[in-house]
């Protein structure tokens, strides 16, 4: 009681207009609320299989069983109305016009479609990266070399060796190549400037993830890349440029 | 067909499994190619274009799902790459060619008119060359809405803006589309 006179006069004090007003509940609840209410809860608790046991006779057999989908229903139902509401709301004129496909697809497109993508996923798979301009192959090679390997871009350890035994010249370029982590700028700069596309295609086989990097060849056009004594010089470009894109890319 | 999340739990479960990747794969590109095609090629307009552009995005679809979180669902994923392909191709197309934002408008809208169905005096077309003067953004959000009658709150995922800015990108989509269709 005490409280309550403390909170009035607390209320008094910061505004006597508002403590004028008075605290009488303008609510209304509907006629036997809170004598069903316990019921009502414990409808919600009780487990759906069990719930018609505890109606009364006049629900329907099976009506909590099947309420979500009739829910379901009526929403997507009201929604399909909603977008034809709303459309005609803002402009009559173009509510009036018919949503004909004018467009046409080849026969049997969408048939064959699923073949196609996935001849193109095996052919880019055995492939590799031979499509990929030369910028982009030394590129992907210093990217390999100077450790921009933990951003799920470019997968270099843990990672299963291709087989690409008889290549007598990966066999010589590797050692080269992966001495390319020690070298000073300069000297890798050389190194990569003189090895032969083949060669570093070769050595990407083995050690790039060859998906990821169709698809940041893909993703970024030739202009958008580092120059390459950017990333050479200085590693955190390379990591900052991989970062952005696989940020921008792989994000779900 | 419908496109209900334990379906599609289902077939991300096949392409985890290296026994039955290619099956499950096939079936996410049945479920979903005739939606992400349509969507595709009213903003790209060109069969060609929009079958890269939709064949591209299947490629990242292989090579990503692996990873794909799923505290989002598939289908609102796949549209988001399927958008942002599209949005990344006609940039592609304008840095190409080195042109402004209005010749792009032009260049989609001579596609249209080179279709050979192109009829200048149905309304229909003369809608398509409508929305080929609406900002990029603001196409996804009509194509979306109009034709695929996607609920904001969706689209709010799709494309990664409020939904109050989708409402008044709408209005504004279909008030410039009248406005054109009034005067031309």
């Amino acid at each position: 009681m005490n409280k309550r006179i403390e909170i009035s006069e607390e209320l008094k004090s910061i505004s006597p207009l508002v403590a004028a007003i008075g605290n009488a509940n303008v609510f209304t609840v509907p006629d036997g609320y809170f004598e069903t209410i316990s019921d009502t809860v414990l409808i919600c608790l009780h487990p759906l299989n069990t719930v018609d046991e505890i109606q009364s006779n006049d629900i329907p057999v099976n009506y909590f069983n099947t309420l979500a989908d009739t829910i379901l229903a009526k929403i997507k139902a009201q929604e399909a109305i909603t977008t034809a509401d709303e459309l005609k709301a803002i402009s009559s004129v173009v509510a009036g016009i018919s949503k004909t496909n004018l467009f046409e697809t080849p026969q049997r497109y969408f048939t064959n479609l699923p073949d196609a993508v996935l001849k193109t996923v095996s052919q880019q798979q055995q492939v590799k990266v031979i499509s990929i301009s030369s910028k982009w192959i030394k590129y992907a090679a210093a990217a390999v070399i100077t450790g921009a390997l933990a951003l799920g871009v470019f997968k270099y350890a843990n990672k299963p060796a291709i087989d690409i035994s008889g290549t007598a010249v990966t066999a010589q370029l590797e050692p080269s190549i992966e001495k390319g982590k020690n070298m000073d700028d300069k000297k890798f700069d050389e190194t990569l400037n003189n090895l032969s596309e083949e060669d570093i295609v070769k050595y990407l086989e083995k050690n790039g993830n060859d998906g990821d990097l169709a698809m940041l060849s893909s993703n970024v056009e030739e202009n958008d890349l580092p120059k390459q004594e950017d990333y050479l010089l200085d590693n955190a470009t390379l990591d900052n440029f991989l970062q952005e894109i696989d940020t921008k890319n792989l994000k779900n | 067909m419908a496109l209900t999340h334990s379906d599609d739990k289902e077939l991300l479960l096949q392409f985890k499994n290296a026994a039955t990747k290619e099956k499950g794969f096939t079936c996410i590109i049945k479920k979903y190619q005739e939606r992400l095609y349509w969507h595709i090629r009213r903003m790209v307009v060109h069969h060609e274009d929009a079958n890269d552009v939709l064949q591209n995005m299947f490629i990242k679809v292989w090579n990503g799902l692996e990873n794909f979180r799923e505290d989002s669902q598939l289908y609102t994923w796949l549209y988001r790459i399927a958008t942002n392909e599209s949005l990344t191709f006609i940039e592609q197309q304008k840095r190409k060619a080195s042109i402004s934002l209005s010749d792009v408008e032009n260049g989609l809208s001579e596609k249209l008119k080179a279709d050979k169905n192109f009829d200048a005096h149905k309304i229909e077309w003369k809608l398509q060359l409508a929305m080929q003067t609406l900002p990029e953004k603001q196409r996804v959000v009509f194509n979306l809405r109009y034709y695929d009658e996607m609920p904001y709150e969706e689209m709010s995922r799709v494309l990664e803006t409020s939904e109050g800015a989708l409402k008044a990108s709408y209005h504004h989509a279909v008030k410039k589309i009248e406005n054109y269709i009034l005067n031309n």
